[in-house]
């Protein structure tokens, strides 16, 4: 489930005029243990989230971006398929697929604080710490 | 395809051949002529050694075509290479069959004419004419034995075998040709006698010759692995 | 009309059958030919180049029936085999000189392209070159030729990481266009893994498996589960591995649902954690089960063998 190596890509010539999706780089490591459409999935989420793509921002094409990563056509379209169903991408025939304009960047982001409280609060049960536990635990990384 | 697009490609297999070979060939040739003008002017002292080395010459440059051409290819493993190109095996065959026969028959053919300007003056009697014949297209019969065998068959072993079986038999064939009555009996006369028994060896000879070439393609077109 | 059709394709040698039932690849997919050595696969490669010869079945390449129509379609393949030599007493720049000649569509600023990026220099004599450098030319010279079809034996075989980026760079780049198809034969799994949209999986002369990626990977998982002594693992044909330490049971199963799931969370048993296979790991159980059966036959197999 690695890629090869950290792969710095440019999706698409950086076009600073249009203000489209400029700086359009994904980052995957190959540490990450996770399905590899799983990893493309939260980095465009992750673009999405920090703003870098606002909603109508145009995503490159499956072949250019399964090219660009270096990963199977299949495992693009997989992603886009997933991305589609979770609501963050539109896909429209012969056109491409765009960041939804219907997507609230709140949300994308709250998703992935879920993410990481859902996956948190799964550990500290496995670990035996109690509710209060668990919120003493994050309320000491929160002063920090 | 069509055939057009077909001929440029077995144009190019066979070029590629004679780009290769065309080193090897100049010498083989300069050889050729070198051991002629031996003859003609050291012919008492050395006719016997001019005469080897013009059969080495010409035995040598068949040997080294078929071998260079077809068996170093197979061994090299350039041959995925060559058919991965849009050819069949017939292609194949008609490309290096064209290109060795080619290469060597015009080595073969240019070098015998030449020689045959020993026969000007008095050095060699008129009457070998004949079993000179007789002994040049024995040779080229022996460079179609091995061409066929390395076509046919994989491997060095059989190659080897061929060119050892191909010089010791075309030897004797050659010894037992010269004790044939009708050669005995003309070899050393001063002009030049075409007899039944010359007609019959070269017919016989050159038949061999068609009959191996034409042996080569149909074990190419048999074969159901091509590698 | 498909990149690779084989249906029903057999070959018998003295010692070894090739059977090959269905081996489809679509126009625009990569498709990664794995299974251990000996099982078939250059054979497989060398039937689809009409190199070798299948005793009976049907082999379509880019439309046409193969043997007999293999110089049509090889207009459009671009073949590298593992075993493939270049000729090594002349250049780079003649090999391509070569192709130039035979194929009309030759695109020179594209080879140059290649040259660069391969750091290959055309006047090198192949004899001159190291084993990665060779395999890069000779994959160049498939490449060079824009075919519509790329076939190649263990392409990444006995290369360096950096090489093997460049390679398989190289091999995303001509899937951009959806008309374009590649099969791979490698042992390199990770490779496999990346960029191949469908998995074939051989095995003693056999199609084991040939399906799309994800559907493949999904489909295999190791399921750790924690049991009591009393607890016996149920007969089910998924079940590929079984280990068993303590009151730990780890099977590996290769057609996992909830349904199985469930059947294995009989009384005496939770599961403890599903996991995911890599390709290696997935390429490794099978072929030591397989191993397994023909060591010990079931019972069913030997009766008919009797």
């Amino acid at each position: 489930m690695c890629i090869l190596c950290i792969l710095y890509i440019h999706m698409s010539t950086p076009s600073n005029t249009t203000g489209t999706s400029d700086d359009t780089q994904l980052i995957l490591s190959q540490a990450d243990s996770r399905p590899i459409y799983v990893q493309i999935m939260d980095e465009i989420r992750r673009r999405v989230a920090l703003g870098d793509w606002a909603p109508g921002t145009r995503l490159p094409s499956i072949r250019e971006l399964a090219a660009n990563l270096k990963v199977s056509v299949i495992t693009v379209k997989r992603t886009y398929l997933e991305l589609e169903r979770a609501g963050v991408i539109v896909t429209q025939q012969g056109r491409g697929s765009f960041v939804s304009d219907e997507l609230e960047v709140e949300d994308v982001r709250s998703e992935a604080l879920q993410q990481h409280l859902a996956s948190a609060a799964q550990l500290g049960a496995a670990m035996g710490l109690t509710h209060d536990d668990l919120v003493d635990e994050l309320s000491r990384h929160t002063k920090n | 395809m069509s055939t057009d697009t077909n001929r440029t490609v077995i144009r190019a297999l066979i070029r590629k051949d004679l780009q290769i070979m065309k080193i090897p060939a100049i010498c083989y040739w300069l050889g050729g002529i070198g051991s002629i003008l031996l003859a003609i002017f050291f012919g008492d002292a050395a006719g016997t050694i001019a005469f080897i080395l013009f059969i080495s010459v010409l035995f040598g440059s068949g040997v080294h075509a078929a071998m260079q051409t077809v068996t170093e290819e197979r061994r090299e493993q350039n041959l995925p290479f060559i058919m991965s190109l849009p050819i069949t095996i017939a292609d194949y065959t008609v490309a290096k069959m064209t290109a060795n026969l080619s290469l060597v028959g015009t080595i073969w053919l240019t070098l015998s004419a030449a020689s045959f300007i020993i026969f000007i003056g008095d050095v060699m009697p008129n009457g070998t004419i004949p079993f000179m014949c007789i002994i040049l297209l024995a040779v080229f019969l022996a460079y179609i034995v091995i061409l066929t065998t390395t076509m046919v068959f994989k491997g060095l072993a059989p190659a080897i075998i061929a060119v050892v079986a191909a010089n010791l038999g075309s030897q004797a064939y050659v010894w037992w040709v010269a004790d044939l009555h009708g050669v005995r009996s003309t070899v050393n006369s001063l002009d030049i006698v075409w007899n039944a028994t010359y007609f019959s060896v070269l017919g016989i000879q050159l038949a061999a010759i068609i009959g191996l070439i034409g042996l080569t393609f149909y074990a190419q077109s048999r074969k159901t692995e091509f590698l | 009309m498909d990149a690779i059709s084989c249906k029903d394709v057999k070959k018998n040698y003295p010692l070894f059958d090739l059977d090959l039932t269905d081996l489809t690849l679509p126009p625009g997919e990569v498709m990664g030919f794995v299974g251990p050595n000996g099982a078939g696969k250059s054979t497989t490669l060398r039937i689809i180049m009409g190199l070798v010869h299948q005793d009976s079945g049907r082999v379509e390449v880019l439309g046409n029936e193969m043997p007999r129509q293999q110089r049509a379609a090889k207009w459009d393949i671009g073949f590298v085999s593992e075993d493939m030599r270049l000729y090594g007493h002349r250049t780079i720049g003649f090999h391509l000189e070569f192709l130039k000649s035979i194929y009309p569509g030759w695109d020179d600023s594209y080879g140059r392209e290649l040259l660069t990026r391969f750091e290959l220099n055309p006047d090198q004599k192949v004899k001159g070159l190291s084993h990665g450098q060779r395999v890069k030319a000779a994959l160049l010279t498939a490449f060079a030729r824009k075919p519509k079809l790329l076939v190649f034996d263990e392409p990444t075989t006995g290369l360096d990481p950096v090489a093997r980026k460049v390679i398989i760079e190289e091999m995303m780049r001509v899937m951009q266009d959806e008309d374009r198809s590649i099969l791979f034969s490698s042992h390199n799994t990770l490779d496999v893994e990346q960029i191949s949209d469908s998995i074939c999986f051989i095995n003693h002369g056999r199609i084991v498996s040939c399906q799309d990626k994800e559907t493949f990977l999904d489909a295999w998982r190791r399921v750790r589960l924690v049991v009591e002594d009393t607890y016996t693992t149920p007969d089910l044909s998924a079940i590929i591995d079984e280990h068993r330490a303590g009151h730990q049971l780890v099977l590996t199963v290769s057609n996992y649902s909830e349904s199985l799931a469930q059947a294995l969370k009989k009384p005496g048993a939770t599961i403890s954690d599903v996991e995911r296979l890599t390709l290696e790991e997935i390429f490794i159980a099978s072929v030591e089960a397989s191993q397994a059966v023909d060591r010990n036959p079931p019972v069913q197999a030997r009766g008919v063998a009797a």
